[in-house]
């Protein structure tokens, strides 16, 4: 069982290598339950390796990681995951896709939990359409609703609105932030919006290019505020993690760590 | 040109095409009664289409070989149905373990590709061999024949299937022995079915040949026998009734894959 008291992510002395060459680490990262935490990089830097490896689908070539105060083994119902595609199974309703990871409940708390969840993504309508009937936003958020539906103590979301058109995207920053708040879910996000990164982080972190370490890590109270974009700590944020960052990208080989 | 390009999959058969294929259906059967009239070949060689329609009335009312027309197409269809069955099941589990399993790839991997190039009736007479020359054979012929196209079919789209998927579905706690059922199958669904249209279609190519032994009733036992008295007619007649039937059973085929794979495409 998790430890009650227990960091949600312990990451420590992390790397992964390809092929013997090193595309992530060492990364060292702890995040405390609640948090939501904007991760970004350059292209490369191994941002979803990192995530790949807290939500168990590979192994660290070298490091630790836990989750909750348990090593992690695998994936596992407790760390919910978000691709930058959907990921929709085609051959599933949407509300079937939703219900995918409810396969331990009984029949009416299942289909009572869905229409919950359909309803928390204003999808309550399109419960019985398949994935392609969906626009790419109502996608992207039946996707959401599918990972939320085992009620996971942490939310990984990869690029989740990188295919979205600005518009959209902006909708579903705020529908995120809405859902983190009602849900205390912990989050880790990856982004290559800088502009996201700083309205959605409780915590924006900044990866190097490859391999990837961590050059910024800074707590933020931005997205508490009821307008985070109107504050001036929001453009000030925006201009230092943008030069981080194309810092980051110009410098390939990044701070040498061996 | 109609650019029919896939407007609308879905939409059924429009009134044009439909009376463009009975005007081309017309137009060869009228070829065929004047090429028939003035005797270039004798009717032995080109019989004309009204003795092809006098037998198809006469073998259906009084038979041919001891049966009727509808006996020896039921008896041929469902030997394609039985030895499909068979070989369609096997294909997909076969097809199935090949993917997932990188041992059995390497020790049955080849044996698939080896036994789908080789032509189905260079190992009849084995079979024949083997099981004598009554049903046996020829379910093991067609299952034997079916099997390989299903089984490669199945093999290459489980391991084209997005590992995004497979990963979703473990964290979403799906285990280890659920994925394949509840992820595998499903995804390489639409190229299963394209495979088992492929080894229906090989099947059907093989009945008519494997009937030549032993194989009344059987359409292709009657064409044999038609052949071996010079009745082209009742020949002829067999040929169209197994094209008719074969494009029956694509059809039906068609409409399955629109059924139950409605996102090919769009997904
Ligand atoms: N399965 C793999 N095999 C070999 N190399 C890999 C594999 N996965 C990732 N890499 C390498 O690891 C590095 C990091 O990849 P990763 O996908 O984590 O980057 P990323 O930060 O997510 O990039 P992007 O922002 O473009 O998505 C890249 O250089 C990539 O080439
Ligand atoms: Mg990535």
């Amino acid at each position: 069982m998790p430890s009650p008291g227990a960091e949600a992510v312990e990451v420590r002395g992390v790397t992964r290598s390809f092929r013997g060459k090193r595309a992530l680490g060492p990364v060292d990262l702890v995040v405390e339950p609640g948090a939501f935490v904007t991760l970004v990089g350059p292209s490369g830097c191994g941002k979803s390796t990192l995530l790949g490896l807290i939500a168990g689908f590979a192994r660290p070539s070298d490091g630790s990681l836990r989750a909750f105060g348990e090593p992690v083994g695998g994936p596992d119902p407790s760390r919910g995951v978000v691709f930058q595609e959907p990921r929709l199974f085609p051959w599933l309703s949407v509300a079937a896709n939703v219900a995918f990871g409810l396969r331990s409940l009984p029949k009416a708390a299942r289909r009572e939990r869905v229409a919950e969840l359909l309803e928390l993504t204003g999808l309550a309508e399109a419960g019985r359409l398949r994935p392609y009937e969906l626009s790419g936003g109502m996608r992207q958020r039946a996707a959401i609703a599918r990972a939320l539906a085992p009620r996971p103590r942490l939310l990984l979301m990869d690029e989740p609105f990188a295919a979205l058109d600005a518009f959209t995207r902006e909708r579903m920053q705020d529908e995120v932030r809405a859902l983190w708040q009602r849900t205390g879910t912990t989050v880790l996000f990856v982004t290559h919006s800088v502009d996201e990164a700083v309205y959605l982080g409780t915590r924006v972190v900044a990866l190097s290019g490859s391999p990837g370490v961590i050059v910024l890590d800074e707590r933020s109270k931005l997205p508490a505020l009821e307008h985070p974009r109107a504050d001036p700590g929001f453009a000030e944020l925006r201009e230092r993690l943008t030069e981080v960052v194309r810092a980051a990208a110009q410098v390939r080989n990044g701070p040498v760590t061996s | 040109m109609r650019f029919a390009f896939r407007a609308d999959p879905r939409r059924g058969m429009t009134a044009k095409p439909a009376m463009l294929r009975a005007g081309a259906v017309l137009v060869l059967l009228a070829a065929w009664q004047l090429i028939a009239m003035v005797r270039i070949w004798p009717p032995v060689f080109v019989p004309e289409p009204a003795a092809v329609w006098r037998q198809l009335v006469r073998t259906s009312t009084e038979g041919y070989s001891g049966y009727t027309l509808a006996e020896h197409l039921l008896v041929s269809l469902r030997r394609i149905l039985l030895g499909c069955l068979y070989g369609v099941t096997g294909g997909i589990a076969l097809g199935l373990l090949i993917g997932i399993v990188p041992t059995v790839r390497t020790l049955l991997g080849p044996l698939v590709t080896f036994v789908r190039t080789l032509p189905p009736l260079a190992y009849l007479s084995l079979l024949v061999i083997w099981f004598g020359i009554e049903e046996e054979p020829k379910i093991w012929l067609l299952l034997l024949a079916s099997l390989p196209p299903v089984a490669v079919a199945t093999a290459e789209a489980v391991r084209g299937v997005h590992e995004d998927y497979l990963n979703a579905a473990r964290s979403l706690g799906a285990s280890r022995w659920e994925v394949p059922f509840r992820v595998v199958l499903p995804s390489a669904l639409p190229e299963i079915i394209t495979g088992i249209r492929v080894a229906v279609g090989v099947a059907y190519t093989t009945v008519v040949a494997a009937e030549t032994v032993n194989g009344v009733p059987g359409i292709g036992g009657m064409v044999r026998d038609a052949q071996r008295y010079n009745q082209t007619d009742v020949v002829i007649l067999g040929i169209v009734v197994i094209g008719l039937s074969g494009l029956l059973i694509d059809f039906l085929l068609q409409t399955l894959d629109r059924r139950l794979v409605p996102w090919r495409g769009r997904g």
